[in-house]
């Protein structure tokens, strides 16, 4: 069949399929009579509704919202459409948006909700169903398109294959059945580093995978709300005043096939010498050993102590551990621990245990005990998260600021990096300079897997005339996907500044640093480098699973500490719309702004995915597209951020020394086609910075 | 992007309800807010109603109810509204006098209506069902279809025109677009519906109770307006009861205007909200 008898074949069964909506609706027995001379008419059909379905994307990266899109076939001999498309994921991962991108409707007017956003299993639904006419066409082999994207949040510690099951239920138009079909797309493990926090759980439960043992009079390990480094949990146990041991083991982790590295944080206050924990593996399924011993190396943290003999704990009082290096004594803060796993382990799968031994003697009280958070496994590659991405600061003459610029290591390895400057409007550092109003605390250094360095950027204006001065920071790094930043700063001066301005004001009420004179704006497109820069008590919003339609007011969010309401400008042509299903806030006019503004505790740090959704166009059929748009990001105090966004990853956030009062996203630019875009936010951050 | 076929390309794309031109818009379920066309559906569902209701009926199927779950998807198709015979009553508002707390008389259809949840309970004949929707999870959902007694019942979004559907909070029920009814029928099939009654409040965005108004419509199974009661609304302790003398009741519809004069910086949105539905029969 060529295309257009195809085209033609798809219009008569459409056309009968919606005739037939209609009248069994409406005129039921006239509908029968219908179909009694559509029997006589056409040979018999098979409605054997069946589904095909690919995806460009093959992998899946934990600890984030992967974005697929699916090209999906809906196979039927008789024209049947479908009524529901469902989207099901394994456990504890979850449907977060769907869009609709393309394809041929069989009955455009029918309602069609989006139900299940936020838990596994998510999609259209009709109402109606099986409605008889079914919203999304379906055509004889090889199908009907119909091209769809889904937003699939996948945990951080999520493991192992990732299986989405594409499921289409018929609008049940045309016996005999089946009026169903599905498929299942698996995608692989990318690669990101697996992580837990223990703060998905409600103490003093372990997350799922996580398990405790105990010998003796050992205390059991769980989560224990409002100790942890990361808020709000981390796993504890107690150390007993007697002998025993507790033992904290974790889910079988595939370990990468370079190899890989176990990065944790632990705080710990034991007997010295006579209680302690140590670190042990046991690889696909074996007995457990010590990481040592197994061949791992620790990169920081590593065992400060041995477990000696205690004359007071002999025979089977003595602890466990006895003779053993460990951990043990007080470490009153939280620390990273950088484990190289062995070379053995490189591909396959383990399982860690950290264990604590106690003896017959000690001091059995809440202060004692082991604490562990913040537990990941990485590749043995570096990858860096540096921030900000720009810095601009103003401040009096004669005034010294010291600005921080971190350059984390997310993944394994070594992160080496090294600092430049070039002064002015340079465009990169290929003449570096040093001025004499901008000096590093360092300008290279390594960074361990997991940990973070913090460069000093020392602002002298002494001697400086008032005005405006420039600088590069130029980066360079060995991770293979950050090699190079220019980083831009910006120092304004104005004398007499400060004696001008609120000191109250200057630094933001809540400010627990020193109520320095001027301001400073930082501002990331790094969301790790951002965070790292924020206290934890700030409030994230994800706008999944919300209602959905027009709001012609301000509207609501936040937590208990952070609230903020969302509307347009005064003037806009229009009022919110919330996409049924789009976890993501926007506008009803395409040329209208977003505001947000800020009614809580004061606000000292923002940040959120921005970018341009084309909702849909007059100028194409395409709906829900991400093309490059320019989007203008700007704060009450007239800062504004501009940057060309190309999808729904785009990240800018900001911190700020005074209380920021209110955020507009506006996407000023049509496109080529004359379309003005939606400029949208997701992922909202709102908080202090640290 | 393929290019569409004429048409006029505005200088700005908006949801309609701003403004919107192109001779091939989007999918429906994109435009379902667009209030001029929700009207326009409204009205011609009023008639659609009034002169096809008679043959709706006719072919009403055997009910298949359901007990209703917010986070499952039905299986079994929605079963239509129907209403025994056509409109009979002319004009309802006329008859019950626009906004009578008391009853609203068409033809034999007298309701009294209930403030005091124990006074209607007292009013019930024996058997009546009650409904607290502690099965129901927060978030969208289907139409939720029960059976309990000798009672079957829909609670969904209205029938005719609705832009979404249910979006519930945990243990009530209450609606998805701002504009949405909530609607609670039932079938010329089922055991008449003499009586209906339950505590409804306006909520906001966040579901949560809120100043504002709610208005209550009880059509009948004749097609008349039984009774129309508006609230100003303290909170979920709110309840009205509507018991019907004679004709049996075929829905009730439960709306949440949004406030016309909002305090500067609120908003106006207000969604209707529905727990501890009772239903009964005519003493």
């Amino acid at each position: 069949m060529n295309a257009s008898a195809a085209l033609r074949a798809r219009s008569v069964a459409s056309a009968s399929s919606t005739g037939i909506f209609f009248v069994s609706r409406i005129f039921p027995f006239c509908a029968l009579l219908f179909l009694l001379c559509l029997a006589i008419v056409s040979p018999p059909v098979r409605a054997d509704m069946a589904l095909t379905a690919s995806s460009e994307q093959t992998t899946y990266a934990r600890g984030q919202t992967n974005h697929y899109v699916f090209d999906l076939n809906l196979i039927s001999q008789a024209y049947e459409g479908g009524d529901n498309v469902i989207f099901a994921a394994p456990a504890g991962v979850t449907v977060s948006a769907v869009h609709y991108l393309d394809g041929f409707h069989s009955c455009p007017d029918a309602l069609v909700l989006v139900l299940g956003m936020g838990s596994a299993e998510g999609g259209w639904y009709n109402p109606g169903y099986p409605s008889f006419c079914g919203y999304f066409g379906g055509a004889p082999d090889p199908g009907e398109p119909q091209t769809m994207a889904v937003d699939i949040d996948v945990p951080a510690a999520y493991v192992g294959d990732l299986p989405i099951v594409v499921t289409v239920q018929g609008d049940g138009c045309c016996d005999p059945p089946p009026h169903e079909g599905s498929v299942t797309l698996t995608f692989t493990d990318g690669g990101a580093p697996l992580r837990w926090d223990f703060d998905d759980v409600g103490a003093p439960a372990l997350p799922a995978g996580w398990s405790t043992t105990t010998a003796g009079v050992g205390s059991a390990w769980t989560t224990q709300a409002g100790a942890g480094d990361s808020a709000p949990n981390a796993a504890y146990t107690q150390t007993p005043a007697a002998t025993g041991e507790s033992s904290l083991i974790s889910p079988a982790i595939a370990v990468p096939a370079a190899g890989g590295e176990l990065h944790f944080t632990q705080r710990f206050d034991t007997e010295a010498t006579h209680d302690g924990g140590v670190l042990e593996i046991a690889l696909d399924g074996g007995a457990f050993e010590d990481i040592l011993d197994a061949g791992g190396s620790f990169g920081a943290g590593a065992y400060d102590s041995t477990i000696d003999a205690n004359a007071n704990c002999t025979g089977s009082d003595a602890n466990p551990l006895s003779g053993r290096s460990a951990w043990s004594g007080s470490q009153d803060a939280f620390a990273p621990v950088t484990v190289g796993l062995p070379a053995a382990a490189a591909g396959h799968s383990a399982q860690f245990r950290w264990r604590l031994g106690t003896d017959c003697a000690g001091q059995a009280d809440t202060a004692s005990g082991w604490w562990i958070d913040r537990v990941s496994v990485t590749s043995s590659v570096p990858q860096a998260a540096v921030g900000p991405a720009k810095l601009a600061v103003s401040t009096d003459s004669a005034d010294e600021r010291v600005e921080t610029l971190g350059i984390g290591n997310l993944g394994g390895g070594s992160l080496i990096y090294a600092i430049a400057i070039a002064e002015g409007g340079a465009t990169d550092c290929s003449t570096p300079s040093n001025p004499t109003w901008l000096h590093l605390g360092t300008s290279s250094g390594t960074v361990a897997g997991g940990t973070r360095d913090d460069v000093a950027i020392e602002l002298d204006s002494s001697g400086l005339a008032d005005g405006s001065y420039s600088a590069l920071l130029c980066v360079t790094t060995n991770d293979a996907a950050t090699p190079a930043l220019q980083i831009p700063l910006t120092l304004e001066v104005t004398a007499g500044s400060c004696q001008a301005v609120d000191r109250i004001f200057a630094n933001g009420f809540d400010d627990a640093s020193n109520g320095a004179c001027g301001t400073a704006l930082r501002t990331f497109d790094d969301r790790n480098a951002f965070l790292a820069r924020i206290a934890n008590d700030y409030d994230e919003d994800r706008y999944t699973g919300l209602r959905s339609g027009y709001l012609y007011g301000p509207t609501a969010f936040g937590n208990a500490t952070y609230t903020y309401s969302v509307f347009t400008q005064d003037g806009a042509a229009g009022g919110l719309y919330l996409f049924a299903g789009s976890g993501m806030l926007s506008s009803a006019s395409a040329q209208d702004q977003l505001v947000i503004t800020f009614t809580g505790a004061p606000v000292t740090a923002i940040g959120g995915n921005f970018w341009g959704q084309l909702f849909f166009s007059n100028t194409s059929v395409d709906m829900n597209t991400t093309p490059p748009t320019t989007v203008v990001l700007t704060l009450d105090d007239g800062s504004s951020e501009t940057f060309t966004a190309n999808g729904a990853d785009d990240f800018r956030g900001f911190v700020a020394m005074a209380p920021i009062h209110s955020l507009t996203i506006a996407t000023p630019d049509p496109d080529p086609d004359g379309d003005f875009v939606w400029g949208v936010v997701d992922n909202l951050i709102v908080g202090r910075a640290r | 992007m393929r290019a569409l076929q004429g048409g006029c390309i505005p200088a700005s794309q908006s949801l309609p309800r701003v403004a919107a031109c192109g001779p091939d818009p989007p999918p429906s379920f994109l435009y379902e807010d667009n209030m001029n066309r929700l009207r326009a559906i409204r009205f011609a569902s009023t008639l659609l109603v009034t002169s096809l209701l008679a043959a709706a009926a006719a072919h009403a199927s055997a009910p298949t109810s359901r007990s209703g779950n917010a986070a499952s998807a039905p299986r079994s198709p929605a079963r239509p509204l129907t209403i025994a015979s056509p409109l009979l009553c002319a004009d309802a508002v006329f008859a019950n006098g626009l906004d009578n707390a008391s009853r609203g008389v068409c033809g034999d259809g007298a309701v009294t209506v209930y403030t005091d949840r124990a006074e209607f309970l007292a009013a019930l004949a024996p058997g009546h069902i009650e409904n607290t929707f502690t099965d129901v999870a927060q978030g969208t959902s289907l139409p939720l279809q029960y059976a309990d007694g000798d009672f079957n019942y829909t609670v969904f979004t209205e029938f005719f025109g609705a832009s979404g559907g249910l979006y519930n909070g945990p243990g009530y029920i209450s609606t998805d677009r701002v504009t949405d009814q909530i609607w609670v029928s039932t079938t010329v099939d089922d055991a008449p519906i003499g009586a209906i009654g339950g505590n409804v409040w306006p909520s906001d965005f966040q579901l949560q109770p809120t100043p504002g108004t709610i208005v209550l419509t009880v059509i009948l199974q004749d097609g008349s307006t039984g009774a129309t009661e508006t609230i100003d609304s303290g909170g979920p302790d709110d309840f009205r009861g509507f018991i019907s003398a004679t004709t049996p009741i075929a829905f009730l519809q439960i709306e949440a205007p949004d406030l016309d004069a909002p305090p500067a910086g609120t908003t106006p949105d207000r969604w209707p909200t529905l727990d501890n539905l009772i239903i009964g029969a005519t003493p």
